[in-house]
């Protein structure tokens, strides 16, 4: 039997005339993992879409465990053994984990559901992947990274033979990132195939067989991974050298711009105290549930506060809702690009000119259409965002240029501190670099950075001062001279002994 | 893109055969031409009706509206009949107008459309005797001859038609009181269904009611309102019964029909229930005992002679009458046959 | 009470939705414990049945406009369908025809209607409030033609037994009306909350791309919430026929309104994807008991309608903020 379990060959795909797949080419063999690596708009979203049932392809050939296919529909690639963990999570925010696992495939007695069952199956799979979660919790309720969990315990349930996971990871912590690649160990043992696309090309290392590269919609090269350096697969993705992956520019460290002392907001913002002076890049590192999301939204103003002084430029302010903190200059890039930063259904001029309608309106109110103009090109300009047209909607951007917008409306502000959480979660490597050199420039300018991550190199790469945070405490501080990832996770994982 | 322009053209679409159905109820056909032989004959007749009579104004080119409150009530219906008659004998246009509903915003649209129709005679039936009063001047203005129908308005017309509602009403009131007598009932509480708070008809029918009872030792209790729904108006019967009351009215079709049913359902009671206006269901209600007496009306004649006078004026006639009463009369077990179409 | 009762009744108060309907329950027994006070003659057995029988309507077309609520859509054509259906059955009873057979035509075209709202939605993808504009209108335009722009006859004379059973029906002191809404009730509460196609009708009103992907069919899935919404319409036109002992052109209007008011105090949210049915119970309850206990206590009509509307306000303010509080705890108790 062939040890391919998928080919596809001369795959062509269009959208309103705009070429997505050109002569694409794929395979996957079982018991492998093979990565698929590419730029944001090279192709490799369509290319699973297609073979996953969401596209049909305008001309190509596929087969899948050696039987050619004509075009599939999702219930039909589900049939096959098809399974996809979209990036984008789609899941059921009013129903249960239990619930969104089994949806579509519900399992009766009789005519009724049979919840037990599906219940302590739902268990059973998370208990496989070591995940201490509740069947009958409310997806919704769940933080993004526990919902991406449910997304892979669910292709995971229909036992599917050919995995196709985009970006996994990105949310995860190191230890359930652990759990995940062990899992897919277990899999590759049973014979699955998995295809594994993500832009955390470190990660790749440990988990990756062999790798595909595409793009602009083109086949660029097939090989065994650890044929390649790291810098040769970007090469090829992008096209170019890119040298530098964490570009950083020295500045003079100036003045303290930005205090924040004894921030209490419940048990995971504990007696904060943190500052950040001109010229200087402050990175907070730390596990997942650490608190360092809290804290930047209280802050930020978006959860209210038990005690706590900002102080900016040394003058204290009172920082009660968003709107307090954003009239002061003190802005956020939150975590959720698509929840939080953005307004999906509004067109890409439209959100970066939200909060910065106080000064392009005149004053009976009325927008100055000129001056949204300027800001939006300027923006577009400045930041080089790509958008398949002038008026789209801002849900039409790929993930990297939507936190471009994201950035953009604050930067159109003259800001003097701005925060961000996750800045390139989910983005390829090309946008990253565009964006580090976006918060360098910031940093240029003399305004104050704060950067929560979770990814390690990024935070030692491009940082001047790292603050560990652990269950809701600071526990330590490094500069990046003497910064090492074991340094970093030992105060990570410094919790309180209980008495 | 292209879907945003067909939702917006299928909405529109609605909206104009919304407006299309609401205004033109009348089982005539000739909505389109008379609009168009209304815009001929205006020049005719608008340059003579400044002061000046003269008969030789050709009856096909006189157009005639009437605008009720609701297309939908038995009344309306009948007193449209009248109408159609007198324009059938007259040999003049004719139109009827109304809106779904009893609500004062759409019926000034409905007049505002009959003025646009340019025609001669407008009769009205009032929804509210005041919000109309702007846009019955403005008909005068235009030299159309106005006329109520049923209900009036705070407007100088040219003629009226309507049931002296008040005196009607306190009919009603004592053919309660003597319907309580025959029982042996002297005192107790009495529930008054109406079907509206604003409109001069129903304040009459109440007013007239509520006066019989002068000098008894009968509690009137608060008005409760149907709104012209049968279901309301039964509803609300049913909780004067449970409360204990000894009478019930309702004073127009649907108020009667739906105490008359309240009655029904509630063998046990031993009360009087009088009602508003002979329609088939209110005589069945007479015949079978439920409802004691009902208050009749004589709609066509309403109808028939609001279109006389109209055209009278219109011509230069002798309108003869111009306030007329066209009656009230008790119908009860005795005398339901009479009223049966 | 050992510890695996107590334990299911915690359970059952803390399934979803529930929190809702116990806050939407305890407004409903307040006021009917503050109206009797009131007023003995509200707490008199006459009335209570009248109550229920009362309330009956609005619970059924509140059933039907849940349903539609929960796939995030809405259904506007509820009042005319009542409308219709109420014309239609009456007319052809008027001219003689086996009560049986007349309400079987009515439940056609209502279904009918259903499915043309069922396939402008979710097929041609029209925005759920104009389709049902459109239909609504329609729909209302049939009422006035089927009996050629007339209210219908009296129809005990020849329909007397539909009438005997549907509006005068008593069974164990319970109307029929009251029977009727409970049976239906029953049965599409365990439609909803047990079966495949409940749950499919609760995930495509959580995140249809999220279902479609899942291999749910959306069309048929909000094809059958319109259908069921018209059928549920449909028998409150017959409900009202029975009632009335006649078709009125104007039945129904605005009753798509008290539907979705119903929904909303009983915790079914317009956007979709949540809420249970037996808040329809206590939404239609409450909605019944003001218009009922209003009267009782002498309530000035004026008032009536501002003392409604503050009081729906207060049932759904007083539903988000338990729901609030409760997300917090659990976050809270979670994080510990």
């Amino acid at each position: 039997m062939d040890e391919y379990i998928v080919r596809m060959e001369n795959i062509n795909k269009s959208f309103a005339g705009v070429m997505a797949l050109q002569d694409a080419k794929f395979s996957l063999k079982s018991g492998e993992v093979m990565a698929l690596l590419g730029e944001n708009g090279a192709g490799k979203s369509t290319l699973m879409k297609i073979l996953s049932g969401v596209y049909s392809r305008d001309s190509g050939s596929m087969s899948v465990f050696g039987e050619e296919t004509g075009d599939l529909d999702t219930k039909k690639a589900q049939e096959l053994g098809i399974a996809i963990i979209h990036q984008e999570l789609n899941m059921c925010r009013h129903l249960t984990v239990a619930e969104n696992i089994f949806l579509g495939r519900e399992q009766n007695k009789g005519i009724v559901l049979n919840n037990k069952e599906m219940i302590q199956k739902t268990s059973d799979v998370l208990a496989a992947l070591k995940v201490d979660l509740d069947p009958n919790t409310v997806v919704g309720e769940l933080s993004v990274s526990k919902q991406q969990i449910v997304e892979i315990a669910k292709a995971l349930s229909i036992h599917a033979k050919i995995l196709i996971m985009d970006e996994p990871t990105s949310a995860l912590s190191s230890k359930e990132i652990d759990d995940l690649f062990r899992i897919i160990g277990q899999l590759k043992a049973e014979g699955c195939g998995i295809v594994y696309i993500s832009h955390r090309l470190e990660e790749l290392g440990h988990i990756a067989d062999r790798v595909t590269v595409l793009r602009d919609g083109q086949f660029v090269m097939e090989g065994d991974f650890k044929d390649f350096t790291m810098d040769q697969l970007i090469a090829k993705m992008v096209g170019r050298d890119i040298t530098d992956k964490f570009p950083r520019v020295s500045c003079k460290k100036g003045k303290k711009i930005f205090e924040v002392k004894n921030l209490n907001a419940g048990h995971l913002v504990r007696n904060i105290n943190l500052e950040i002076s001109e010229g200087e890049i402050v990175g907070i590192a730390g596990l997942m549930g650490a608190g360092r999301t809290e804290t930047t939204r209280a802050i930020f103003g978006i959860e209210p506060k038990e005690s706590g002084e900002i102080i900016l430029n040394g003058r204290t302010i009172q920082i009660n809702k968003p709107f307090d903190a954003i009239k002061a200059g003190i802005v956020l890039v939150p975590e959720d690009r698509k929840k939080d930063g953005l307004c999906t259904k509004l067109s890409v001029s439209e959100n970066l000119a939200l909060p910065n309608l106080d000064w392009i309106s005149g004053f009976t109110g009325k927008v100055n259409k000129k001056k949204e103009k300027e800001l939006t090109d300027k923006s577009i300009l400045n930041l080089n965002i790509k958008m398949p047209g002038a008026e789209v909607n801002a849900e039409n951007l790929s993930g990297g240029n939507q936190q471009k917008v994201v950035i953009g409306k604050w930067l159109a502000r003259d800001s003097k501190v701005v925060i961000f959480d996750e800045p390139t979660r989910g983005i390829d490597v090309g946008s990253k670099v565009e964006i580090y050199n976006l918060i360098n420039t910031l940093k240029q300018n003399g305004v104050g950075v704060l950067i929560v991550s979770s990814e390690l190199p990024e935070v030692m790469g491009i940082s001047d001062r790292i603050i560990v945070m652990c269950d809701g405490r600071i526990t330590g501080e490094i500069m990046q001279e003497d910064a090492t990832e074991d340094k970093i996770l030992a105060y990570a994982t410094e919790f309180e002994t209980k008495i | 893109m292209k879907k945003k322009l067909l939702v917006s053209v299928l909405a529109l679409a609605m909206l104009v055969s919304a407006t299309g159905c609401a205004s033109s109820t009348s089982s005539t056909t000739t909505a389109a031409a008379a609009t168009t032989k209304t815009a001929e004959a205006t020049t005719a007749v608008t340059t003579k009706a400044a002061g000046e009579t003269t008969a030789s104004v050709s009856a096909k080119d006189v157009s005639i509206i009437l605008v009720t409150m609701d297309g939908l009530d038995n009344h309306w219906v009948n007193v449209d009949k009248g109408a159609q008659d007198a324009a059938k004998e007259l040999g003049i246009t004719y139109q009827w107008m109304a809106p779904d509903k009893k609500d004062t915003a759409l019926q000034i649209e409905m007049l505002n459309n009959a003025i646009a129709a340019q025609c001669n005679g407008l009769i009205v039936a009032a929804v509210d005797p005041n919000a109309i009063v702007a846009t019955l001047q403005s008909a005068a203005d235009a030299g159309i001859k106005v006329v109520y129908a049923d209900s009036t308005a705070n407007f100088d017309a040219v003629a009226q038609f309507t049931t002296d509602n008040y005196a009607a009403a306190k009919i009603a009131g004592e053919q309660m009181l003597a319907g309580l007598s025959e029982k042996g009932i002297t005192s107790g509480d009495i529930g008054i269904v109406a079907f509206s708070n604003a409109t001069q008809t129903s304040i009459d029918r109440e007013q007239g009611f509520r006066d019989a009872f002068t000098g008894t030792e009968f509690k009137l209790l608060e008005t409760q309102y149907g709104n012209s729904e049968v279901a309301a108006s039964q509803a609300a019967a049913e909780n004067f019964i449970s409360q204990g009351v000894v009478g019930v009215y309702g004073n127009n079709e649907p108020g009667a029909v739906g105490v008359g049913n309240a009655a029904a359902a509630n063998k046990d009671w031993k009360g009087v229930v009088i009602g508003f206006d002979a329609s088939q269901t209110t005589l069945d209600l007479v015949d079978n005992g439920s409802l004691y007496c009902v208050m009749a009306q004589n709609p066509y004649k309403m109808g028939y002679g609001a279109v006389y006078a109209a055209y009278n004026a219109i011509v230069g006639k002798d309108i003869g009458e111009t306030k007329v009463d066209t009656g009230a009369q008790v119908v009860n077990k005795a005398n339901t046959k009479d009223f049966r179409a | 009470m050992n510890a695996k009762q107590s334990n299911w009744i915690n359970r059952k108060f803390a399934s979803r939705g529930m929190q809702s309907v116990v806050s939407a329950t305890f407004g409903f027994v307040l006021l009917f414990i503050i109206f009797s006070i009131m007023s003995p003659s509200f707490r008199s057995m006459n009335n209570i049945q009248n109550l229920f029988r009362q309330i009956a309507p609005t619970l059924i077309i509140g059933i039907g406009q849940g349903y539609v609520l929960i796939t995030g859509n809405i259904d506007l054509s509820i009042g005319s369908v009542v409308g219709m259906s109420c014309m239609t059955a009456g007319t052809l009873m008027n001219r003689g025809m086996n009560p049986v057979l007349a309400c079987l035509i009515t439940i056609i075209l209502a279904l009918v209607v259903g499915v043309l709202n069922g396939t402008l939605v979710a097929k041609v993808n029209l925005p759920s409030f104009i389709a049902t504009l459109g239909t609504m209108t329609l729909a209302r335009g049939l009422a006035q033609l089927v009996n050629n722009n007339h209210n219908t006859d009296f129809i005990g004379n020849t329909a007397q037994g539909f009438r005997d059973l549907l509006y005068y029906g008593n069974f164990l002191g319970i109307y029929s009306a009251v029977w009727l809404a409970i049976i239906l009730w029953i049965f599409f509460n365990f439609l909803l909350s047990k079966t495949r196609t409940g749950r499919h009708i609760y995930a495509v009103g959580s995140n249809l791309d999220a279902a479609r992907l899942s291999g749910v069919n959306s069309f048929r899935t909000i094809l059958l919430t319109y259908i069921i919404s018209a059928f549920c319409a449909c028998l409150t036109g017959l409900t009202l026929l029975a009632s009335a002992g006649m078709g009125t052109m104007d039945a129904g209007g605005t009753y798509e309104m008290y539907a979705v008011a119903a929904c909303v105090i009983g915790g079914i949210s317009t956007l979709g994807g949540s809420g249970i049915l037996p808040g329809v119970i206590a939404g239609a309850g409450i909605w019944g008991i003001l218009q009922n206990g209003l009267q009782f206590v002498g309530a000035p009509v004026a008032l009536r309608n501002i003392i409604i509307g503050t009081i729906v306000i207060l049932a759904v303010v007083l539903d988000i903020v338990t729901r609030t509080n409760s997300k917090k705890t659990r976050r809270l108790l979670k994080k510990q």
